[in-house]
């Protein structure tokens, strides 16, 4: 590998020379010129998204310095000057690149940027951030910032060794040229919180005005903007463009990534055509989406108090404290955490927030408020505007006394006992602040707590319920919304009860089938018994006889079951259920429903009985029926439902920590197998879930479907197929698995039946049954089986799912497992053994800082 | 810190070369000659007599202080009020406020002897004495039934107030201020113990270390300051006075008054400064309302001691400079007062304490730890606390 480089660089370099003295005519020395060898081992990182491609120089878009006449600008301020490049054989100079995947597009600064021209596409030695560093730019600090701008804050040395691999991150040179040249230090360019803001943007390939996507239309067409990467979409581009917009309006490419900061004033506020191209209900999701989400939010390392970023927490205790500073930008901040005073660096303050907020650096700067007045005020040499309003406040600042002011006003001269008195005391204090435009203390009105933050700390959890058919997830989405009081809205019961009804008429179907067959079987009887009592036959006969109306109605139901279509109009209900009662009433179908009931199936029977009811148009379905109807999963492609625990007054008693927050909202979605088209492909769509409830039908061990090729499939095993494909789906890689085993109920019946090695996968089911027959001692069958059945998929789990790291430790994932029955208290548990999970996995997460730490502490103190 | 430097040169220079009273100035050599007649034996007259400062008329304080104005009180306590005010700095006359110098005001009580004889007493010791860490006595005025003191005035107040007055929320001193302040205090008292001078403090206290602008910690309030033991006499024999919680063991049960005393009264600053908690504090509970009870048995081990460190500091400190700071005070508290250190070691320990602060030691900490014989602090014999952190002495 290496030879064949050797072989290849003196071809090029020479042209690589040449390169520079086009672009860069004289200033060269060839003399100095050396080789630098860089070779290209062969990458074997993780795969590569976008890899860093070097596009050719269009000469004409190289920015240049204009010469400056120094006679037009004021004399007081420092010129970033750019000095010669010495090693220019290295670096071109070059544009960066604005393909619209990943770099950035710099506009209005004189740029150099260091190519990446060096990096073949498959080399891993990208030099880029060295180059940049080594460029000999600045000649004061002010004068270039060069930023290396990952979303990891990958330093320069990491680049070098190929982290930057990882697919998203992108490498981004940028030079903040601070518009002033009066303060030199970094928080200039903190401060300016817009030049920070490195968003991707991008780059119109039409003409001006038209839409980016199709590139038609002209200014005045309504366009809706990404508020990453500014790019506009027309009314039909939209919606290709942006998706579902789960984070609101960012391109399909720009999610995740941070907002552009000047449009944060826009969060939540769209277009009139946004309104017009979504409906109601999904335009204020997107919405709430767009405010809420996580990457939109403050990007919390880009404010500093007290010269100290934040990290996450502090800025969502800063946000949610009952006094948040408004209209917060990144940026730098002192905060007096005794008396709530809250500023820019080097500017007065803005505001008076929550005092005592343990955030960012722990002590002021003497010249945070870049005060001259000798007056103190915690620390802080306050400003003239302050010291004014604590002359007019009255307070007594001869001498240039340094004072200690506490939150509510109370002021004290530093290091003495004694309160001298309360700047807010005197109305004039308050007038005061109003002329000089300082900050009042917030009236009380203004202090009740502010219960709704903006961002919410993932306040939705999205439960996913997928299985099979009739594997009771229904019944669990079902059973949720009736426990956590979402109840059905009319339209929606009136489609159940129209689910119900057409289900009623196949279960009765079913009933006249069987009457028919026993008909049959009369029949034969009959005409080989012709010496049978005669008084039997009549009887018999009158019994299976019905009325020629009636008949006519029972053919038809036989015939639109047997052609699989069985459908009702509502509107003939009113008529049918005449009909319907008749039938029931007749004597025969009445026995035959009698001698039947036993293999009926449970469902069938329930409704049967109350036929007479629910066949009238008026019946209203109860919960319970909604429970019990089956096929409501078919009635709409995607069910879900949001609820929250209500809590109980056994977790109330638990500790806080241990408590669940009981805003939180969890959305169960249903998913429907057929309706996610084939090979589960419509699934990315729930990527975004939290947890996936898998359920599995404990009864499915001894029954049998027929799959796509026609071949008898046991359902356990069509069960199975369907976790591991599930398991290994990219869309739910990463996800925690909590298999719900339903229908426990229906299993303690069957285990006494159906053997459970029915099944082949459950061949080694071989529970030890003592002699002692103590029920503690030997637990009932099902039970053993549903642990087998519970372990069976454990073990496939773990035969799945390799471990996984994170943050140097391996771990593995567990599946967890509840069991089911129709008691609606089963459901309640799996529920909220599925909230525990969730919040365990947080835990987990937050461990391993802990964990670190301590282990740090431990070192040290050792 | 220039002052701070030099009253280190004046430290050092005096444990090297034994006696050097010139250094000390006049006011020493002043002090000197009518020393040989102890305080509670002089007269009245004989004290305002021989001291060397203003005395000042009640009408000029009044006007200094804007006729005591309530909102110019800066203090008060059982004495009385302390209040703010300013004179000229060249011939010491009321001027407008906010220019000059700035004084406080102590005003006492108009109430019986007792209040008399401190008043008394802190004029016959600060009136005489000089030194950057002790507080400087500006004058005094005796009219009628008024007797006030002006002082200089110290802008940051004192250091309970900056250790204990304010919420956890708060930031108090830093580290490195309050080993600075430790250090001041030290030599404030190393100077009154050092030999030609020779007092005996009696109430050291957080309360009673002030700071001025630069957090120079300075030594106030003589009220209860003896002279120290004379000719063959190891102490002296005084009604029990001070402030519990600060008082040395062997002084509370004999009333035997030593040197010794004030280093377990530091002891207990050093302690405070330390942990952040007050002496003696009846809102802790039982166990932990004697701050030397509780703390002692952790400042057996590294492990302990990094415990009990003031949480407020964060990760202001390095390990071992807590450690340090924790091995003085425990010797200081020693119960055996002969195995005390003398405050000149306690400056040179809390000195080069100082000078290390942020520099990781190279000595193997666990090794050191053994060397200081922290395991049992209070009946540490004296040899081996002499090697370490005292071991400059024999040099």
């Amino acid at each position: 590998m290496a030879a064949v480089f050797k072989k290849l660089l003196p071809l090029a370099s020479p042209i690589h020379k040449r390169d520079n003295r086009d672009s860069d005519d004289g200033d060269e020395n060839s003399n100095s010129f050396q080789i630098d060898y860089s070779f290209a081992s062969e990458y074997k990182g993780p795969f590569i998204a976008n890899v860093p491609r070097a596009n050719p120089v269009e000469v004409d878009q190289i920015p240049t310095a204009l010469p400056i006449s120094f006679s037009s600008l004021p004399g007081d301020i420092s010129y970033p000057v750019v000095q010669p490049l010495a090693r220019t054989n290295r670096v071109t100079e070059k544009p960066p690149e604005s393909a619209a995947t990943s770099s950035v597009v710099l506009k209005g600064h004189h740029v150099v940027s260091g190519s990446s021209s060096s990096s073949s596409s498959s080399s891993k030695r990208l030099d880029v951030a060295e180059e940049a560093v080594d460029l000999p730019l600045s000649s004061s600090p002010s004068s270039a910032e060069v930023r290396e701008d990952t979303e990891d804050d990958l330093r320069a040395s990491d680049c070098s060794n190929g982290v930057e691999a990882d697919g998203e991150t992108v490498n981004r040179v940028k030079f903040v040229v601070p518009s002033e040249g009066s303060e030199c230090d970094e928080s200039s360019y903190i401060s300016d919180g817009e030049s920070i803001a490195a968003t991707p943007r991008a780059e119109r390939k039409g003409k001006r005005g038209s839409c980016y996507r199709c590139l038609m239309g002209n200014r005045f067409t309504e366009k809706e903007v990404c508020i990453v990467c500014d790019a506009k979409y027309c009314f039909n581009c939209v919606r290709r463009a942006m998706g579902a917009m789960p984070e609101g309006r960012k391109c399909q490419s720009c999610i995740g990534i941070r907002i552009d900061e000047s449009k944060r004033g826009s969060l939540g506020k769209c277009s009139r055509m946004l309104k017009r191209l979504l409906t109601d209900s999904e335009l204020q999701q997107v919405m709430s989406a767009e405010i809420s989400c996580k990457a939109n939010q403050l990007p919390s390392r880009l404010i500093a108090v007290n010269d100290k970023p934040l990290d996450e927490e502090e800025l969502y205790m800063l946000q949610t404290c009952p006094n948040p500073p408004k209209k917060l930008k990144p940026g730098d901040y002192w905060y007096d955490k005794v008396a709530g005073y809250w500023g820019k660096v080097g500017e007065k303050p803005c505001q008076i927030i929550s005092p005592h907020m343990n955030i960012g650096g722990s002590n002021i700067k003497k010249n945070a408020s870049n005060g001259d007045t000798e007056i103190f005020i915690n620390n802080r040499e306050i400003t003239k505007a302050e010291l004014m309003m604590l002359k007019v406040a009255g307070v007594q600042c001869e001498g240039k006394p340094h004072f200690w002011v506490d939150a509510d006003g109370t002021y004290q001269e530093e290091g003495q006992k004694r309160f001298i008195g309360n700047i807010w005391n005197k109305k004039r204090a308050r007038l005061a602040c109003a002329v000089f435009s300082l900050p009042m203390p917030p009236t009380s009105s203004a202090v009740e707590p502010n219960d709704e933050p903006i961002y919410t700390q993932k306040m939705l959890n999205k439960l996913l319920l997928i299985g099979n058919e009739k594997c009771g997830a229904t019944t669990i989405y079902k059973q949720a919304r009736s426990l956590y009081g979402v109840s059905f809205s009319e339209d929606e019961r009136e489609r159940i009860k129209f689910i119900i009804q057409t289900n009623l008429y196949a279960y009765l179907a079913m009933v006249l089938e069987a009457h028919e067959r026993f008909e049959v079987e009369m029949n034969n009887n009959q005409s080989s018994e012709q010496t049978g009592d005669t008084g039997d036959e009549t009887s018999a006969k009158t019994a299976s006889s019905i009325n020629p109306r009636l008949k006519h109605f029972s053919d038809w139901l036989l015939k639109e079951k047997e052609e699989g279509n069985l459908k009702i109009f509502p509107a003939s209900s009113r008529e049918n259920a005449q009909t319907i009662a008749d039938l029931w009433r007749v004597p025969a179908i009445h026995a035959t429903y009698k001698r039947l009931r036993e293999t009926l199936p449970r469902n069938a029977v329930y409704f049967l009985e109350r036929i007479l009811e629910i066949s009238r148009s008026e019946y209203e379905p109860s919960d319970m029926d909604i429970l019990q109807a089956e096929g409501l999963s078919s009635m709409e492609g995607l069910s879900c439902v949001d609820f929250s625990f209500p809590s109980t007054t056994q977790e109330d008693s638990l500790e806080s920590d241990y408590q669940h927050d009981p805003n939180m909202k969890y959305q169960l979605i249903r998913l429907n197998p057929r309706s996610l088209g084939d090979n589960w492909k419509w699934l990315e769509m729930f990527e975004d879930a939290d947890l996936v409830i898998f359920c599995v039908s404990l009864t499915d061990y001894g029954e049998y479907i027929e799959d796509g090729d026609g071949i008898r499939v046991n359902k356990m095993i069509a069960n199975k197929q369907l976790f591991e494909s599930m398991v290994n789906h990219p869309s739910l890689a990463n996800k925690r698995f909590l298999l719900v085993l339903t229908k426990f109920d229906l299993l303690e019946e069957k285990i006494e039946q159906v053997p459970l090695r029915t099944c082949e996968w459950f061949e080694d089911f071989n529970p030890l049954i003592s002699q002692n027959h103590t029920s503690r001692h030997n637990p009932p069958m099902a039970q053993r089986a549903f642990h087998y059945i519970g372990f069976q998929f454990k073990r496939l789990y773990d035969s799945l799912v390799g471990p996984f790291s994170m943050r140097g430790r391996s771990f593995r994932p567990k599946l967890f497992v509840s069991q089911v029955s129709l008691e609606s208290d089963a459901v309640d548990n799996a529920l909220r053994y599925a909230r525990e999970i969730l919040k365990w996995h947080v835990e987990e997460t937050s461990m391993f800082q802990e964990m670190s730490t301590t282990s740090i502490e431990a070192s040290l103190s050792s | 810190m220039g002052s701070c430097f030099s009253s280190r040169v004046k430290a050092e220079n005096h444990f090297h070369c034994g006696k050097s009273s010139d250094l000390y100035g006049p006011s020493l050599s002043s002090r000197k000659s009518s020393s040989t007649v102890a305080a509670a034996q002089k007269t009245e007259g004989e004290i305002l007599d021989s001291t060397p400062v203003k005395s000042f008329s009640f009408n000029e304080l009044k006007l200094a202080t804007r006729n005591f104005r309530p909102d110019s009180v800066i203090g008060e306590g059982g004495f009385g009020c302390v209040f703010k005010g300013w004179l000229d700095e060249t011939n010491l006359t009321p001027t407008r406020p906010g220019t000059g110098l700035v004084i406080a005001v102590k005003k006492l009580n108009q109430e019986g002897y007792q209040g008399h004889r401190e008043w008394l007493t802190e004029i016959n010791y600060l009136g005489q004495l000089s030194h950057p860490n002790l507080v400087k006595l500006v004058g005094y005025c005796l009219e009628d039934e008024h007797h006030l003191l002006v002082y200089e005035f110290m802008q940051k107040g004192s250091l309970e107030n900056h250790l204990f007055r304010r919420g956890t929320y708060f930031k108090p001193l830093p580290w490195f201020l309050r080993i600075k302040v430790a250090l001041d205090a030290a030599k404030g008292l190393a100077f009154l113990h050092s030999d030609p001078v020779k007092v005996i403090y009696r109430d050291i206290k957080a309360s009673n270390i002030l700071l001025d602008g630069d957090y120079n910690g300075k030594l106030s309030d003589f009220g209860l300051a003896r002279d120290g033991p004379m000719g063959d006499l190891s102490y002296v024999s005084t009604r029990v006075m001070g402030t519990y919680g600060y008082a040395a063991p062997e002084y509370m049960s004999s009333g035997h008054l030593n040197t010794r005393s004030d280093v377990y009264s530091f002891g207990v600053v050093l302690l405070e400064i330390l942990t952040g908690k007050q002496a003696l504090d009846h809102n802790r509970p039982a166990k932990e309302e004697n701050l030397v009870v509780w703390a002692r048995p952790h400042l057996t081990s590294k492990r302990k001691v990094l415990q009990i460190v003031d949480t407020r500091l964060d990760t202001q400190y390095l390990p071992e400079e807590a450690v340090r700071l924790a091995s003085i005070a425990v010797q200081c508290l020693s119960v055996e007062p002969k195995s005390r250190p003398t405050m000149d070691q306690v400056v040179r320990a809390l000195q080069q304490l100082q000078d290390n602060l942020g520099k990781p030691t190279q000595t193997d900490p666990v090794k050191d730890t053994k060397k200081l014989g922290l395991r049992n602090g209070a009946k540490l014999p004296e040899k081996r606390f002499k090697q370490y952190p005292f071991a400059r002495h024999r040099e």
